[in-house]
Formats: C-alpha cells, structure tokens, sequence
C-alpha cells in the first residue's frame, strides 16, 4: 500500500542539475539590484541590516570589519560580490558534477554567508535553496553523468562508496521525503489557524495585493462567487494531507498533480516564481523520480556498468 | 552485574555506523519538528497578541534558541519556519517620503529585487504599525521596535539620497493598503482600495546621519 522500494536509483541525477541551476537563475534574477541591498547606498546600510542579525555563525559584514582591521582597504561590495562570484562558480561545479560533494558543501557555506549578508531580504525560497543545497552535499551526486566520473570513475566511487557506509542515498531520500512532508502539513495547519483562510478571504486578499504579475480587479467579478473559498480549502487540504497522500501509492499522483498544480497558479498569479520552481524540484525529486523506471537516465547500454554490487544502494 | 562487566563486548564498525546514522537522523528530524511547532505556535500568539505560557512550548522555544539547533538550523534549512501566508495574508504597504516637494518612494531594476524589499517591508510595517484605536504616536518601547524605526528613517534617507535630494527636513509616511473585503465588495459592488496611513514621521537628515555614524562605531 505504501511504496517503499525506489526503483530509479538515478533520481539524484535531476537534483544535481535542477538545484544548481535554479540558483544561479535565483541570484542572478536580482543582479541590477545588487547596489540597493549590498552595497553602502543600499536602502538598508550594511552596517543597520548587520545589527540586527544574531550573530550564530560568521557574517560577511563581520569578515569584512575583520579585513579592515587587519589593513585591506576596500568597499563592502565587493566583497559580497565577490561572494556571490564564488557561490555561482561552485554551483556551477556542482551542475557539471566537478568535485561534487566540496562544491557542495562549500555552496552550502557560501550560500549561508550571502543570505546572512542580505538575511532581512529573506524568503521562503531562500530557505528551501538552503535545505536542497544540505540534501546535495550529503548525495553521491557525481554517480552518473559528472566531470568526476570523467576524470576516474573508481576514485570517485570508492569515495562514495567509503560514505555510504554511513549514510545511503536512500536514507537521504527518506529524510527528504520527512521533510517535505513536515514542511507542507505546518504550512497548511498554521493557514486553517488563520480565520481568513477558512472563509477564502486569504485567498482574495493575496489576489489584491499588489505583485505587479495580475491585475486585481479581474477578480472582483468573482466575489459573488465561492472560488475563493473553494481554492482556501484545497490549498489547506492539500498541504496538511500530504504527508498520508503523497506516501499512498494509490493517491501519490493525484496529489502531486494537485500540488504542483498550487505551485504553478502562484507562478502565474502572485509572482513567486523561484519559491514554486524550488518547490516542484522538491516534490518531483523526493516522490516521482525515485518511484518509476521512466525517469531513468541511464543508457541501457551503461545500466550494467553502474549498477555493479559495490554501488547497489540499500533500502 | 559483574558477569556483565567482565564479558568483553565487541563493538563492530557497522554497529556503530547504524548509532551514527541514527543520532543524525534522530537529530535533524528532531530540528525540523521544533522548529515548525515553535514557528507555529510563535506566530499563532504573536497573531493573537498572547504571552507564551504553556510549558511545553517554551521548553520548545527555549531549545530551538539554543546555539547548536539555531545554528545547524541556519546552515541546513532546518531553523525554517513553513507558515507561508499563515495564519493571515499581510497587506500590502508603501513607503513614501516627501521633501522639496519631491514624492518618493524605494524603487527597484528587477521584479525579484522589489518583491524581496516588499516581503521584508511588510514585516518592518507589521511591527510598527499601531493595533487597532491605538494613537498613531505609540510610545517606541521595545528594542525591537527602536530597530524597525532606525531602520526606517534609514530607508528613508537613502531613497532621497537616491534620487539626488537634499533636504534639511523630509516626511516619511508609511501607508498600508487596505482591501475591502469580499463580503464588502459583493455588498457594494466594488473594491476600491482605502489608504490608511499607519505612521507620519517629520525626521531631520542630520538626526538622522548621526544616528547611522552612532550605530557605525558601535
């Protein structure tokens, strides 16, 4: 009743492409705009976006103070571009699967330093930018169609090999697969909290704000009607059920469908288009890739080669 | 007892390989569960305007401040909070400043640029703007609150600066949006929307300038 055996072993394959290139498209979508938010005339002065941060972990403001201190005379942003130069030159190692795992983890490292560096502009698709980028870093992302495996296939294997040890790319999916879950039953349960949500007004008030994607007196039309309230309860229903209906074989696809489906009208009517596409790669990823032999990318001719016993993941 | 001691035990590598995988596993899913039912139930009273007195819950406040959930959190995405649009859907908000008899308001290249200034404007706003027949001169107490001001007048100054505005003195107004709702509209057949302004503030650029070189040297 509930799948658990992963039949596409090449699902990671799509993680390695979909997440690196997602973010470097995330990053550079705002690139005119890097003066207003890094920069001494940003709105917001580094040194007063600074201030309010909580200091876990070192900041780019702080390094920078610190390269002041220590005699190096230049402007603030610079170094966050510098910054951001690296992150996508890393992403960029990590979609041609060249030095995988490193370019990884450091992606993850630079990726936490320029959100930290900008963390009063953070949104939702930031935070799923960063649990993507963890998940890569712990996946033998170079296993099929990488620079690594290019350069030598057997030390690139013993190496994976030598980790999975610990932790399988099928723990990994598992964990994601928690996640995702975890993530859309909160984001449902706190909206039926909210009373706008259970009467649709949630719905009409985030049609009417301001986005700049559609043109809210399309919907005025429409407040006679019980769209709106239809459309509150389904995005609720669909998200705090997920967990049971994403995970029953029986209703996976529906649900995906009606997931993705969500993501996309956020696409096209409030605008949030990176949050949506970072999401659609979190669902494909952890519940429609792993579960059919269609999205294999495997040549039959290779599928020998790669599945020799030594890399066999177990369940 | 002691026949227990006494026995050697033999710990093998995949033993602890399988501890290791648990505590790691055991410990982020536990980093994700706090997280989300701290987020929840932290915006469920912020939203209600109620103290936290539940024991339960700030045992899961306080865990999740602790430096090792608050910064593995930050680095894994785990500190995340899934509440998107919840419990209620902001409104939208402006920001206008007026000096020389110039209207201004922070304007951006790209769609992605604004749209992450509105997300975090609105959060600015939200704490600022005063409850419902408060006076619009509320008392700033918090740290928080002085912050958000701060933060603010500094928006403020550095639109004028980018538009090439010199002025001794400028206001800063910050308007929310209000919609009427669908039960209004479908009674009146229409949805103007009302601007309410939340805060008129009269600032002076040096005050100001001098705030931001204060804050700079500490």
């Amino acid at each position: 009743m509930f799948t658990t055996s992963i039949k596409n072993h090449t699902w990671h394959f799509f993680l390695r492409i979909m997440v690196p290139a997602l973010s470097i498209i995330h990053f550079l979508s705002f690139y005119a705009d890097y003066r207003l938010f890094f920069s001494e005339e940003a709105y917001i002065k580094p040194e007063i976006m600074d201030a309010s941060l909580d200091h876990t972990g070192v900041s780019a403001y702080a390094f920078y103070n610190y390269l002041i201190a220590h005699g190096y005379q230049f402007e603030y942003f610079l170094l966050v571009k510098t910054l951001i130069f690296v992150y996508i030159l890393f992403l960029v190692f990590l979609l041609f699967g060249l030095m995988t795992r490193l370019s990884a983890i450091i992606s993850v490292g630079l990726h936490f330093l320029v959100l930290q560096s900008m963390h009063n502009y953070v949104y939702g698709a930031d935070y799923f930018f960063t649990i993507l980028l963890f998940y890569c870093a712990l996946l033998p992302l170079n296993r099929y169609y990488s620079l690594d495996n290019l350069i030598s296939r057997k030390r690139t294997e013993r190496i994976n090999a030598f980790i999975e040890q610990f932790l399988s790319a099928t723990v990994v999916l598992r964990l994601m697969q928690a996640n995702i879950c975890i993530a859309y039953f909160f984001s449902g349960f706190d909206k039926v909290l909210g009373p706008t949500w259970r009467n649709g007004e949630a719905i009409w008030k985030a049609l009417h704000n301001f986005n700049g994607v559609v043109d809210y007196e399309k919907f005025d039309a429409m407040a006679s009607t019980h769209i709106f309230l239809i459309a509150a309860w389904a995005t609720f229903l669909l998200e705090m059920l997920y967990p049971i209906m994403a995970n029953f074989k029986y209703t996976r696809v529906f649900w995906l469908v009606g997931i993705i489906g969500m993501h996309i009208s956020i696409v096209v009517l409030l605008g949030l288009f990176h949050f949506s596409a970072i999401m659609i790669v979190f669902n494909l990823v952890t519940y429609i890739l792993p579960f059919s032999t269609a999205f294999s990318v495997l040549p039959k001719k290779a599928k020998k080669a790669y599945t020799m016993p030594a890399l066999q993941e177990s369940v | 007892m002691y026949y227990l001691l006494s026995q050697k035990v033999k710990i093998s590598k995949r033993f602890l390989l399988r501890s290791a995988l648990f505590c790691f596993v055991g410990f982020h899913l536990t980093a994700i569960l706090l997280n989300s039912i701290g987020g929840t139930r932290g915006v469920h009273m912020r939203f209600y305007d109620l103290e936290e007195t539940n024991t339960a819950f700030k045992f899961i406040h306080k865990t999740n401040s602790l430096p090792l959930f608050n910064y593995y959190g930050q680095v894994t995405g785990t500190n995340c909070g899934f509440g998107f649009f919840a419990p209620n859907v902001r409104s939208n908000s402006v920001l206008l400043v007026q000096g020389c008899k110039n209207k201004m308001t922070p304007t951006f290249n790209t769609h992605e640029g604004a749209q992450r200034f509105s997300g975090f404007f609105g959060d600015l706003i939200n704490d600022l703007v005063p409850k419902e027949n408060q006076n619009l001169n509320i008392k700033i107490d918090s740290l928080n609150k002085k912050y958000n001001e701060l933060t603010l007048k500094n928006i403020a100054l550095n639109v004028m600066r980018q538009n090439k505005v010199n002025c001794d003195y400028f206001q800063v107004t910050y308007t929310v949006l209000n919609f009427p709702s669908m039960k209004e509209t479908r009674e009146t057949g229409s949805a103007a929307v009302n601007l309410l302004p939340a805060r008129i503030l009269l600032l002076s650029r040096k005050s100001v300038e001098e705030q931001e070189t204060q804050l700079k040297f500490n």
